[in-house]
Parts: C-alpha cells; sequence; structure tokens
C-alpha cells in the first residue's frame, strides 16, 4: 500500500514549503518532493511596466538579495540601450555584488546553518541557530555578526541604504564611490579577513574530524554545474561567460553568452510545486538538471584569481579527492571559501581610488526590444530576459532564479538522506529516527534556498512527520515543537 | 487697495480683499495639504483638500477660490474636516494604484507628502485595481495613467503658461482620463514643445523624466 | 543616549499599531534607541552603556492596569532570531562580549492593537505613570535597577 510521509513546516509564515516522502507498496522509497506552495506571479506585475523600473521593482522580490535582481535587470537594461556602463560603474557594480555576496553568504553560514555545521546534529531547539553558536563559540558568532554588517555597511554606504537601493540603473549606477566610503572599506577589511580565517580553520577541523563522513555523502548525487566564469576561465560573478562541467569535471560546454539562454534552457513545470525545473534541452528533463550557486562557481572555474583564495579554493577541490565536488555539504565550504574571494575582491577594487572618479554611466535611448541579462547571485546563475515594445515597456519578462535550478537538486539530496537515515524497506508502525527531521532541513539548507526566508527559524520551528498509509491511517508521527 | 480683517481659527488677519482664503491662512500660518493648487495657475478646487468651515456658510468651502471678505470667521482644524481630509487622501490611493515602494516619485511626492499629513496609516476603502496604462511615446517623458490623482496641474501650464494645451481630461466620472492631443500617443502630438513643464508641476510620479534619454534633459544624477 | 548618565533606553514596538507603540514613543521622547524587534546584533549596542532599560507594551494576563518596572536578568535561549525577548538579549550580550549591564523592563499594560498611530484612551491615561517611571529609572543611580 503506498505511503507518504509528509513534513510540513510551519512558521510564522504559513504554507511556504513543505516535505512528503513517497513510500510505494512494498515500502520503498519512490521520491522525496519539497514543496513550495506560494505562487507570487511576479513576471506578471512587471509586464507593462518602462524596462528602466525593472532594477527597483525586480529588487522587491527578495529581502535577503535584491541587490542581486536590480545588478541582473540593470545588466539586462544595458544590452537594452546597447550600451558598456563606463569602467568605473562596471568596477562599482562588481564591488556592490561583492559585498551582496558577502553579507548573504555570511547568513547563511553564521546565522543560519553554522550550529548544525558546527556543533552537531541536535533536537534541543535552544542550541540550534545562531543562538547555538553563541553559546557554544561566542568568538565566531560574534565575528560572523560582523562580517554580515560589514557586507551590509558597504551596500548601504555605497548604494544609499541597506535592503532595496536604487543606486543601479541602466547604463551604469547613479554615484560613483566616496573617499569617506573607501575609507571605511578599508578600515573594516581587515576585521572581515579576520572572520572569514577563523571560519574556515574551525570548519575545516571539523571536517578532518566529525564532519569527515558528511563532508563526503551528506546528499552526494551527480550532476551538471553552470556559472559564470571570466575570460581567462576565473571565479566571476559578473561580466563573464558561462562555463558548464560535468561530475567528472569534463568541460561540457564554454564560453557560452547568456543570449543562447532561450535555446540552452527550458524549465519543467511539475503539478506538485510552484517552483519550476530548469534542465539543459539537450539532455533532457532528467539529465539535464544541473547545479549552481557557490559549489557550482568553484567546481566551474580554473582559479580564484586572488592568493588567499586560490590557497582556499584548492584546497576544497584536493579534499574532495575527485575533480569535482559533488556532495551537497560542500556548499558550506564553498561559501567560506567564497566569502574569502569576495573579501579580496574588494580589496583589490579599493586598492585605488580610480572608482572614486570617472564617468559612471552611459546614457542611451531604447536600441533593442529584447535582451537577457545574467549575473551570478550568492545563491547561483540568475537570468533576466526581457521583450520590451518600441517605447520601452515590457511585454514579456521572463526570470530564471538561483532556487529554481537548484530544485531537482534540493529533492534528490532529500531523497539521498532519506535513503541514509531510514530502515527500508518501512512497514506499519515504522519509528522515525528522532534525527530524520533536522537531516532533512539541513540537505535544504545547503541549498540556501530563498525559502529558507521562511523555514529558517531553527529551532522555532514546528516540524511534523507522518507515515500515512493510503487509507488515511496515521502509521507513525513524529513532531518537534 | 481694501483689507479686510478675518479670524482664522481665532485668528485675527488682514488680507486684501478679494484674495483667496488661502492667502488668510498662510497669513494665520496655517498650512493645509493642497494638491490641485499650484500658485502660479489659476485655481479649479479639484482635490477639495482645502476645504475650511466657515461660520455661517451651509457646508464646508474650499479656500483656494473663495474669497476673503470682512468679518468672516473660518475654522481649519475641526473633527470633521480633519476626517474629510484623510477619506479624501484615502480615495485618491484606492482609485488608482500607487505601490509607493516601487514609485520612482517615492519620496519626493505630494500626494505622499500628503497623506503623512492626514496621518493617514492605511486605507479604509476597498482598492479599485484599475487597470491602466503607460504612454511611453514621448522621447522624454513618461506619463503613468496607474499614478495620475486628475489634479490637472498639467491641463493648466501647458494652456496658461506654455500655450501650447496638449492636455485635455477625457470621459467623466470614474473613467475620467488625462489625455494627449486628441487622445492620441503623448509622442504623436505635435504642439507638444517637449518643455517639461508638465512634468515640472505633477504632484506624483504620473508624469516623469524617462530614464532612457541620450542626455539627461536637466541636471541631475 | 538618555539624560542619565551611561544609561541606554531601548523601546520596542511598532508605532504604526495602536498600543504596541507605546514602547517606541517613550524611548524616542527619552532619546533613546527604537526598534521594532530585537535581534543579535543589537547585543553590540549593550558595550558600553552600564545601565539599559527595555520599555515594551504589555498584554497583561488578568488586565493589570498600572505601568510596572522591574530588574531584568539575562534569562533564555534559542527561538527565532527575528524577535528576541530582552533577557535574551542579555543572555546573548553576555554571551558575545562578556559585557552585563544593569538591566531594568518597563512593562506598559496595553489594550489594543489596531493599524493606528494612536493609543487608546485606557493607555493614554497610563503614560503620566510611565514616564515617572521611566525617569525614575533615569534619576537612579546605577544601583536601582
Amino acid at each position: 500500500m503506498a505511503r507518504t510521509i509528509t513534513i510540513d513546516p510551519v512558521t510564522r509564515l504559513e504554507g511556504h514549503a513543505r516535505i512528503t516522502l513517497q513510500v510505494d507498496d512494498r515500502g520503498a522509497l519512490v521520491a522525496a518532493r519539497f514543496h513550495v506552495t506560494e505562487l507570487r506571479g511576479f513576471e506578471t506585475f512587471c509586464e507593462g511596466r518602462p524596462f528602466s523600473e525593472m532594477p527597483m521593482l525586480t529588487a522587491r522580490i527578495c529581502g535577503i538579495c535584491p541587490v542581486s535582481h536590480q545588478l541582473c535587470a540593470a545588466r539586462t537594461g544595458d544590452k537594452l540601450l546597447a550600451v558598456q556602463p563606463p569602467a568605473t560603474a562596471r568596477g562599482l557594480r562588481q564591488l556592490l555584488n561583492l559585498a551582496q555576496i558577502c553579507q548573504s553568504h555570511a547568513l547563511s553560514f553564521f546565522y543560519l546553518s553554522s550550529a548544525d555545521v558546527l556543533l552537531g546534529w541536535t533536537d534541543d531547539p535552544d542550541r540550534r541557530g545562531i543562538f547555538g553558536l553563541i553559546a557554544a563559540d561566542p568568538e565566531l558568532a560574534r565575528a560572523g555578526i560582523r562580517l554580515r554588517q560589514f557586507g551590509q555597511g558597504v551596500i548601504e554606504r555605497l548604494a544609499g541604504r541597506r535592503i532595496h537601493p536604487s543606486w543601479v540603473v541602466p547604463g551604469g549606477v547613479r554615484s560613483a564611490l566616496t573617499p569617506a566610503t573607501r575609507a571605511w572599506i578599508l578600515e573594516h577589511l581587515p576585521e572581515a579577513r579576520r572572520t572569514a580565517a577563523l571560519a574556515l580553520e574551525r570548519f575545516k577541523a571539523l571536517l578532518d574530524g566529525r564532519l569527515q563522513r558528511d563532508a563526503r555523502r551528506f546528499g552526494d548525487l551527480p550532476s551538471l554545474f553552470m556559472a559564470l566564469v571570466a575570460a581567462d576561465g576565473s571565479w566571476a560573478c559578473s561580466d563573464g561567460a558561462l562555463r558548464i562541467v560535468d561530475s567528472q569535471g569534463v568541460i561540457v560546454a564554454d564560453r557560452l553568452s547568456e543570449d543562447a539562454m532561450p535555446s540552452m534552457i527550458d524549465e519543467a513545470v511539475e503539478p506538485w510545486t510552484y517552483l519550476r525545473f530548469p534542465y539543459l534541452r539537450a539532455r533532457g528533463r532528467i539529465d539535464g538538471h544541473y547545479r549552481v550557486g557557490p559549489l557550482a562557481r568553484l567546481n566551474v572555474c580554473s582559479g580564484i584569481g586572488t592568493p588567499w583564495a586560490d590557497r582556499e579554493w584548492r584546497e576544497f577541490r584536493q579534499r574532495a579527492g575527485a575533480p569535482v565536488v559533488t556532495s551537497s555539504f560542500a556548499y558550506h565550504h564553498a561559501r567560506l571559501v567564497e566569502i574569502v574571494a569576495c573579501l579580496e575582491g574588494i580589496a583589490r577594487l579599493v586598492d585605488d581610488d580610480s572608482l572614486c572618479q570617472g564617468r559612471v554611466r552611459a546614457r542611451a535611448a531604447l536600441n533593442a526590444n529584447e535582451a537577457i541579462g545574467v549575473s551570478e547571485a550568492p545563491r547561483g546563475t540568475l537570468f533576466h530576459h526581457y521583450v520590451v515594445d518600441d517605447d520601452g515597456l515590457i511585454t514579456r519578462i521572463n526570470l530564471i532564479i538561483a532556487t529554481g535550478q537548484n530544485n531537482r537538486a534540493m529533492n534528490l539530496a532529500l531523497e539521498a538522506v532519506a535513503r541514509e537515515e531510514l530502515p527500508w524497506p518501512i512497514g506499519p508502525g515504522v519509528e522515525l529516527p528522532a534525527q530524520l527531521l533536522n537531516r532533512l532541513e539541513a540537505a535544504i539548507r545547503c541549498y540556501d534556498p530563498c525559502l529558507s526566508c521562511s523555514t529558517h527559524a531553527a529551532g522555532a520551528m514546528a516540524l511534523q512527520v507522518q507515515l500515512r498509509g493510503a487509507d488515511g491511517q496515521v502509521w507513525a508521527d513524529d513532531r518537534r515543537p | 487697495m481694501a483689507v479686510v480683517t478675518l479670524h482664522v481659527d481665532g485668528m485675527a488677519v488682514a488680507v486684501p480683499a478679494g484674495a483667496p482664503l488661502l492667502q488668510a491662512l498662510t497669513a494665520a500660518g496655517v498650512t493645509l495639504p493642497t494638491l490641485c493648487h499650484h500658485p502660479r495657475l489659476s485655481p479649479v478646487a479639484a482635490c477639495r483638500l482645502c476645504l475650511v468651515e466657515l461660520e455661517g456658510a451651509p457646508r464646508p468651502v474650499p479656500a483656494c477660490v473663495t474669497a476673503a471678505a470682512e468679518g468672516q470667521r473660518l475654522a481649519t482644524d475641526t473633527p470633521a474636516l480633519r476626517q474629510g481630509r484623510r477619506l479624501i487622501v484615502e480615495l485618491l490611493f484606492a482609485e488608482g494604484n500607487h505601490p509607493c515602494a516601487v514609485c520612482v516619485a517615492d519620496g519626493d511626492c505630494e500626494l505622499q507628502d500628503a497623506a503623512q499629513r492626514v496621518g493617514m496609516d492605511r486605507v479604509t476603502v476597498p482598492y479599485r485595481h484599475p487597470p491602466r496604462q503607460v504612454d511611453a511615446s514621448h522621447p522624454l517623458f513618461l506619463l503613468d495613467h496607474h499614478r495620475c490623482i486628475l489634479c490637472s496641474r498639467c491641463v493648466r501650464v501647458c494652456d496658461e503658461i506654455e500655450g501650447a494645451h496638449v492636455w485635455a481630461m477625457a470621459e467623466r466620472g470614474g473613467r475620467t482620463r488625462l489625455i494627449a492631443g486628441l487622445d492620441q500617443p503623448w509622442g504623436a502630438v505635435d504642439s507638444c514643445t517637449s518643455c517639461g513643464k508638465c512634468v515640472a508641476v505633477c504632484p506624483t510620479g504620473a508624469l516623469v523624466t524617462r530614464e532612457d534619454v541620450p542626455l539627461s534633459p536637466w541636471p541631475g544624477p | 543616549m538618555t539624560g542619565a548618565g551611561d544609561g541606554l533606553v531601548i523601546g520596542l514596538g511598532n508605532p504604526w499599531r495602536g498600543d504596541d507603540g507605546v514602547g517606541w514613543r517613550l524611548a524616542a521622547a527619552a532619546g533613546g534607541c527604537c526598534v521594532r524587534q530585537l535581534t543579535p546584533d543589537l547585543a553590540e549596542k549593550l558595550v558600553g552603556p552600564s545601565r539599559v532599560l527595555f520599555i515594551d507594551g504589555w498584554l497583561a494576563p488578568g488586565g493589570a492596569r498600572r505601568p510596572r518596572l522591574r530588574p531584568l536578568l539575562p534569562a533564555g535561549a534559542g527561538g527565532g532570531s527575528h524577535g528576541l525577548a530582552p533577557a535574551l538579549l542579555l543572555t546573548v550580550a553576555f554571551d558575545l562580549y562578556g559585557v552585563r549591564p544593569a538591566a531594568a523592563l518597563l512593562l506598559v499594560p496595553i489594550v489594543a492593537c489596531p493599524h493606528d498611530r494612536r493609543l487608546s484612551p485606557a493607555l493614554r491615561w497610563q503614560l503620566p505613570a510611565a514616564r515617572r517611571l521611566l525617569h525614575r529609572w533615569q534619576a537612579a543611580g546605577p544601583c536601582m535597577s
């Protein structure tokens, strides 16, 4: 008799996501499904609006990564104007993106994942999330909170406000770096670097110890990886070309322009979730799934391009013992390596005062009716695709976001964890292991999906697992208060 | 010039006979929120935000078009007036589509200022969510009907100062809308001189400068 | 900062939701810091001041009528990171920075939290008493709270 195990995270924002484990008649796991039950329909809001409003409008998609949408929207706008923003503006946008990736990764690692990763799995709600870290390792917690403040501080000083700034515009940015902001960044960089070093030291010590098994096997799955790389193949978060590698590290596509996206990527739709499943057309819906984000960026690039980050990147790959790192757990380590890359990148950009002067905006009238922009958001490659009429009003828009591209991988990671944690095949009256909830939640958190906004209330989150027969009878029930 | 004395909220002020009551209010140090009023344009008393109570009058009168006369007694801040002003602003928000968060005029909008002045913390009347359009046919400027409150400042400035008379109101009641020329796309109206006066007087983000112009028509970022 | 030496006043609440804004208002009037919720990064503010006063609205069980000023000790653990209890913020401040300012909590009984900036008449009637307690805390030396 087919059964379904449902895990319902009920947070202050209800009904965002739910996990079900599908069990067949013989008690074997069929599939794990991560349901996203909210529809925002953001694309519809944008239709009929001037494309120049897109940086401001699409930023409202998210309060964690508004900057990423702005940058991508502005990049798409550049292409509609058919202009190259001035060098100063490109540098300033890059600075903003590095600060954004840094603050978002700090939030993910220190606030959301640190306790699970650094302190081990526990059901004690007081020991999960940031509070677990504060109690166990105040030095690291303090540093992590300050690191996030640093990233937000750069954004706030550069763009006028921490969340939803309106500083990035098609053609460039609104203002240059002020000497005061440059001085502030230079003053605070050393502390941020110390924090990154501390976190890496603690994390790597655990990789050699308690986390050894997790690091290799947690949510391990083969997949393709996609990210932007610079012209020389090094790590890039904007102004690059797309590269795709497979899980053996073979480059299957390189130097792809984002303009190839519509012919390259299709999006599958499943009836049980609003989140779409992008895949590479050439490989089909199942084999064509690919991962994006910190892990993908480190897997596809051929180096970072700054000394410390390069060392960390080499070690990151060596630890996996394979040309490409495939464990979902490695996303956490990848985030820390990327924080180093961001800090070194920021240091390089503010090393002289070239971003404080020069033209910051190229002006032009509309010169194209369709454009695709791409940029690397903290969670992965972000595409904006606009079609506009001759007056510049949006007639068609498609946004391909990082979380969507990792959708298939998140489901497969859940499946992998469920296979490990439950005594398959499952029969009636099975005892659900105490840590099943934590491990499934942790599998999702590796990908730091935007939904983590709604599901990050660690410990306070009420989780429920039910094992139900097809007749609706509850065979096993476990919940976390 | 004859001078009349009248009382604004109990304070005696002197203004030229026949001057609009708004002038007396200013003399008394009272500033009311206004949206259709513009000091350089003829008054139309469209927004009704400057209504005041005039002793002896059967109903409140608009201060922008009512002439000052000797011995008048005005009340500008009664509970009924406060309630009425707030309701008017709420109705303006409910009538169009005004998401301040993503509006280019956010922080520089007279409708937003008025809402803050009257203490509007939410809209208590149902939103209409009207399906409206953006007219982006002009090479320099943009008309966003979603944000238009039909104050007619643009109509008057174009007629009275620029003399081009590009703008007019079409239809009636809830369907009233601003039209350019003979209900043409703005960019197709030959009489428009692209002077930008209508953009300058627009109290909301309905008439704005385009971002995608080769050169910014005005100094600024 | 308040006028009372190195005491810090933190008001909690939403000024757009009726009585819920009472802590915000009192703290603003006292030159303190106003927040909608306590988050872990606020712990840094507790480094320096020797005394801290939290002011919050209080939906009192059994409908208490009078504002109360009581000393506050670090307590609690865990929960979401979006809305800490004052006692938990003290714990976080101690754990992170090793500081333990003498803390007090001023609770003002609230009645209704509609979408409105105004306070309910019942609460307005309590304001003088709440202000007196606030002033008493400000005037007292470090030992009082």
